[in-house]
C-alpha cells in the first residue's frame, strides 16, 4: 500500500475543483470511514454535549452570546485594537511583523531564522502555518522544521496535510502510524513492539526530546491576541507548544489579524467556549499566555520574541458580505457536526481549512475559480451554525458564495437551464400546481407497491446511492386547500 | 524594515476602508479605551462562584477528574518528605524552583540529587510553586519569574506543584484581578502565565486518550492548608 495518496493538496496546489472525485474516493475508503465515525458521531459530538451539560442549564448559550459579542466588537474596532496590541508587545520587548500575503509571512519568518543562524526549527501546531505553506518553504531554504504536535509530526513524516483543524491525523489507523515510524526511525530496534497507541506515543516523545533541546528557533501559533496587555495565547494538551516556546533562544508566534480580543476577561470567556466546543474539555491541559521575551531576571525562556501577523485577504473580507466568518475561533465544531465532513473527511475539500468554515474561507483565500465546488458541498442543514460557539451563520455565508459563483457563471449548464425552468414555473402558481399534482400521481405509479423510487431522471447522482421515498398522498397545496375549506 | 512599514499601512488602509463607513477612527479609539479600561466580565458559570470549603472541594474534585493527584499537607515543613514520596524510587534527578519557600526547605542529602534552577533534560521530577488555583476547572496558575522557571513545568516526567489553599480563587477573572493588583493595578504581565489543568495528554492516535504526551506524565499537587508564607515555620 502506498503511504500517500497522489491527489492530496498542498497549500499552493489546492484540489477543491476535484471535490466530487475526492469525495467519491473518500466514500470508498474503508479505513477513513472507520476513523470518521470514531471522531464525529462517537467522539467529538458526544464529548461536546457532555461538556455543555456539566454547566448549568442555559449557561453555555449565555457564554456563546457573549463570545459572539466579543468577536463582533473586536472586528468592528480592529485597527485600534491591533495598534494597542502592537504597542504593548513592543513595550514588553517583542517585535510585531505585519505580513500582507502568505509569501510575505514566509519571508519574514525565514529572515528571522537566518538572522538567528538557525538549523533546527521546532514547531507547535499552527493552522496559519499550513495556510502559508511554511514547512515547505523553510526546507527549501535549508532549515529543518520539526513538527512537535504528535498528529502533525506523524503527518510531516508522511508528507501529508492535516485533515482536521484540531485533530490533524484523525484519518490514520494506528497501523499506518506504526508503518511510518518504522520507516523513519531506522536506528531503533526493528524488533520493538509499537503496535499500540501508547507505544507509538512513547517513541515519538523520545525521538522529539532531542529536537526540542537542540532547536535554534521555536515557532508556535496563537489562538488569541489580547490588546489590553500585548499577550498572545495558545491552548494545547500535549505540552509541545510550551517546550517549543520556552527552550530555544528565539520564539516566533505566527497568527492572523482577526485573532484579536480586547481584554483578558474577553479571552477568558472565549476560552470557556473554545475547548468545550472543540474536544469537549472544560479547558485544555495547557493554556499559555505569553507576553514578550524573557525578562532580565528570568532564568529561562527565549531572548527574542517575534509576532508575525498575517492578513492574507482578511482585511478585505472585513468589509464584505463574508465578514462574519472572521469571528471564527477555529474550534472545529462545525466540521465535527457536518454530515458532509462526516462522510468524506477533510482532505476531500482540497485545501487547508475543511468542513463548513473551510467552504466559506477557502473561496476567499484561493479564489472562487478553484473553490466554487465547496459552497455546493453542503446540504445547508444548519447543524454547523447551531453548534458554532460564535454563532457564525455558515449556511447563509455558503449561500452567498453560491449566488456569487452562479452570477459569475461557475454553475454547470444543467443547473442553469434547470433553475431558469424552475423559476419560470415557480412564478406561475397555476402551472406549478398542475405540474406538482401530476408529478405526485406519476411518482406513485412508478414506485408501485414498494413505496420508493430507485431512479429519477436527471438526479441519478442522488439516486445512485439512495432510494427516494415516494410521495405520500396529496401535495401540500391540496392539503392546505382542503384544510381551509 | 521599510517593507514591514508598507505592509502595515496596506493592511490598516484596508481595515479603515471597511470600518470608516460605520464611524470615525477617533470614535473607535474612544470605544476601545473605554472597553479595555472597564474590563467587564462575561457570564461566570455557577461552578465558578464557590467560596470557602466548597471552593477547595470543587478545586480538588476537578483536579482528580482530569487525572491530577492531590496530597494534603499541613505546613511547608512537610514538603520535602511529600516530594520524595511522590517522586518514588526511580527519580534520581529532582529539580526545584529557586523559590524562597523551596530554598529554605529541609531537603534530604540523598539518594536523589536535588538541584535548584531551570530544568534540564535529565530531570525526572520538577517542583514549583503555584501562584493560584482556580476552582472552576481545577486549574493551576503559574507565573514565570526568577523564582519560577517555566521549563520546570514541562520538561520533567513528574511535575509537583505546591499550592496554598488560600490561593484558590473561584474563577479565571479573579486570577487576572490578582495578577494586576500584584503589579499595582497596571496590566504588566510576566513572560508567561501558565494555566495547567492535569497532566499532559493526547488523543492524536485513533482518538485514544493517553496521558503523558510531551509534557509531564503525572501532575501532583501538594495542597497546603493556609496562606502562602515566604519563610518555613
Ligand atoms: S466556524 Fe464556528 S464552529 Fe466552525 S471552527 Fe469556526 S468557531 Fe468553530
Amino acid at each position: 500500500m502506498s503511504h500517500k495518496k497522489a491527489n492530496l493538496f498542498t497549500y499552493d496546489h489546492p484540489t477543491c475543483h476535484n471535490f466530487s472525485a475526492n469525495a467519491h474516493e473518500a466514500l470508498l475508503d474503508k479505513n477513513l470511514q472507520t476513523q470518521l465515525s470514531r471522531i464525529t458521531r462517537e467522539g467529538f459530538q458526544q464529548k461536546r454535549f457532555d461538556a455543555i451539560h456539566r454547566l448549568d442549564e442555559g449557561e453555555f448559550d449565555l457564554l456563546r452570546d457573549r463570545a459572539q459579542e466579543i468577536k463582533t466588537d473586536a472586528l468592528a474596532n480592529l485597527d485600534v485594537y491591533l495598534e494597542r496590541f502592537e504597542q504593548n508587545v513592543t513595550a514588553a520587548g517583542g517585535k510585531v511583523h505585519w505580513a500582507a500575503s502568505a509569501n510575505d509571512a514566509r519571508e519574514i519568518i525565514l529572515k528571522i531564522c537566518q538572522d538567528a543562524n538557525a538549523k533546527t526549527v521546532t514547531k507547535g501546531k499552527s493552522m496559519v502555518s499550513e495556510e502559508i505553506g511554511l514547512n515547505q518553504y523553510l526546507e527549501q531554504n535549508g532549515m529543518r522544521p520539526v513538527e512537535t504536535d504528535l498528529g502533525e509530526y506523524i503527518l510531516q513524516l508522511r508528507d501529508e496535510p492535516p485533515s482536521h483543524i484540531i485533530a490533524p491525523a484523525f484519518h490514520l489507523a494506528k497501523s499506518e502510524v506504526e508503518d511510518v515510524f518504522r520507516r523513519h526511525h531506522g536506528d531503533l530496534d526493528p524488533a520493538r513492539d509499537i503496535s499500540q497507541p501508547a507505544q507509538l506515543l512513547n517513541e515519538a516523545r523520545q525521538v522529539l526530546r532531542g529536537d526540542f533541546i537542540s532547536a535554534d528557533v521555536g515557532i508556535t501559533g496563537a489562538n488569541m491576541l489580547v490588546a489590553e496587555t500585548g499577550t498572545a495565547l495558545i491552548v494545547t494538551n500535549e505540552g509541545n507548544g510550551d517546550l517549543t516556546q520556552s527552550l530555544p533562544p528565539v520564539h516566533i508566534a505566527l497568527s492572523s489579524i482577526e485573532k484579536i480580543v480586547p481584554t483578558l476577561e474577553d479571552a477568558s470567556t472565549l476560552l470557556r467556549v473554545l475547548a468545550r466546543s472543540a474536544t469537549g474539555q472544560d479547558v485544555t491541559v495547557y493554556t499559555t499566555f505569553f507576553t514578550g521575551p524573557a525578562r532580565p531576571a528570568d532564568l529561562d525562556g527565549p531572548k527574542e520574541f517575534h509576532l508575525v501577523l498575517l492578513d492574507n485577504g482578511r482585511s478585505k473580507t472585513l468589509g464584505s458580505e463574508f465578514s462574519e466568518a472572521l469571528r471564527c475561533i477555529r474550534c472545529g465544531a462545525c466540521m465535527n457536526h457536518c454530515p458532509v465532513f462526516g462522510s468524506v473527511g477533510g482532505h476531500a475539500y482540497g485545501w487547508v481549512y475543511p468542513g463548513p468554515i473551510g467552504s466559506v474561507l477557502t473561496p476567499l483565500m484561493v479564489g472562487i475559480d478553484e473553490a466554487h465546488t465547496l459552497p455546493d458541498a453542503s446540504t445547508l442543514c444548519g447543524r454547523c451554525q447551531a453548534v458554532c460557539p460564535v454563532r457564525i451563520p455558515l449556511p447563509e455565508l455558503l449561500r452567498r458564495h453560491r449566488v456569487k459563483s452562479f452570477t459569475a457563471g461557475k454553475a454547470g449548464w444543467l443547473t442553469r437551464v434547470g433553475l431558469r425552468l424552475w423559476s419560470f414555473v415557480a412564478s406561475r402558481p397555476k402551472l406549478y400546481h398542475a405540474i406538482a399534482s401530476f408529478k405526485v400521481r406519476a411518482w406513485k405509479i412508478i414506485s408501485g407497491k414498494r413505496g420508493y423510487i430507485s431512479y429519477v431522471p436527471f438526479i441519478g447522482g442522488w439516486t445512485n446511492t439512495r432510494d427516494m421515498p415516494s410521495p405520500q398522498g396529496k401535495t401540500f397545496m391540496d392539503l392546505w386547500k382542503q384544510k381551509n375549506k | 524594515m521599510s517593507l514591514n512599514k508598507n505592509m502595515r499601512s496596506t493592511i490598516f488602509k484596508n481595515i479603515s476602508a471597511a470600518l470608516d463607513a460605520q464611524g470615525s477612527k477617533a470614535a473607535r479609539e474612544q470605544h476601545a479605551s473605554a472597553r479595555i479600561n472597564a474590563r467587564v466580565r462575561g457570564p461566570i458559570p455557577n461552578r465558578g462562584q464557590k467560596t470557602g470549603a466548597a471552593l477547595v472541594d470543587e478545586f480538588i474534585s476537578e483536579v482528580i477528574r482530569v487525572n491530577g493527584e492531590i496530597i494534603n499537607l499541613k505546613s511547608v515543613a512537610e514538603i520535602p518528605a511529600a516530594v520524595m514520596t511522590a517522586a518514588g524510587q526511580n527519580a534520581p534527578h529532582i529539580r526545584i524552583a529557586p523559590h524562597p519557600i523551596l530554598n529554605a526547605a529541609n531537603w534530604p542529602a540523598g539518594p536523589a540529587e536535588i538541584n535548584s534552577g531551570p530544568a534540564d533534560p535529565d530531570d525526572d521530577v520538577g517542583v514549583s510553586i503555584a501562584e493560584m488555583g482556580v476552582g472552576e476547572t481545577g486549574t493551576l496558575v503559574l507565573l514565570s519569574g526568577p523564582g519560577s522557571p517555566v521549563t520546570i513545568n514541562f520538561l520533567p516526567d513528574v511535575h509537583i506543584v505546591v499550592l496554598f489553599s488560600e490561593d484558590i480563587v473561584p474563577t479565571y477573572e479573579d486570577a487576572w484581578d490578582r495578577i494586576r493588583k500584584d503589579n499595582s493595578g497596571v496590566s504588566v504581565m510576566p513572560r508567561t502565565v501558565n494555566w495547567i489543568t492535569g497532566p499532559s495528554r493526547t488523543a492524536d492516535i485513533e482518538q485514544s486518550i493517553l496521558l503523558g504526551a510531551h509534557g509531564p506524565r503525572r501532575l501532583v499537587i501538594l495542597l497546603i492548608d493556609g496562606k502562602k508564607t515566604h519563610t518555613p515555620d
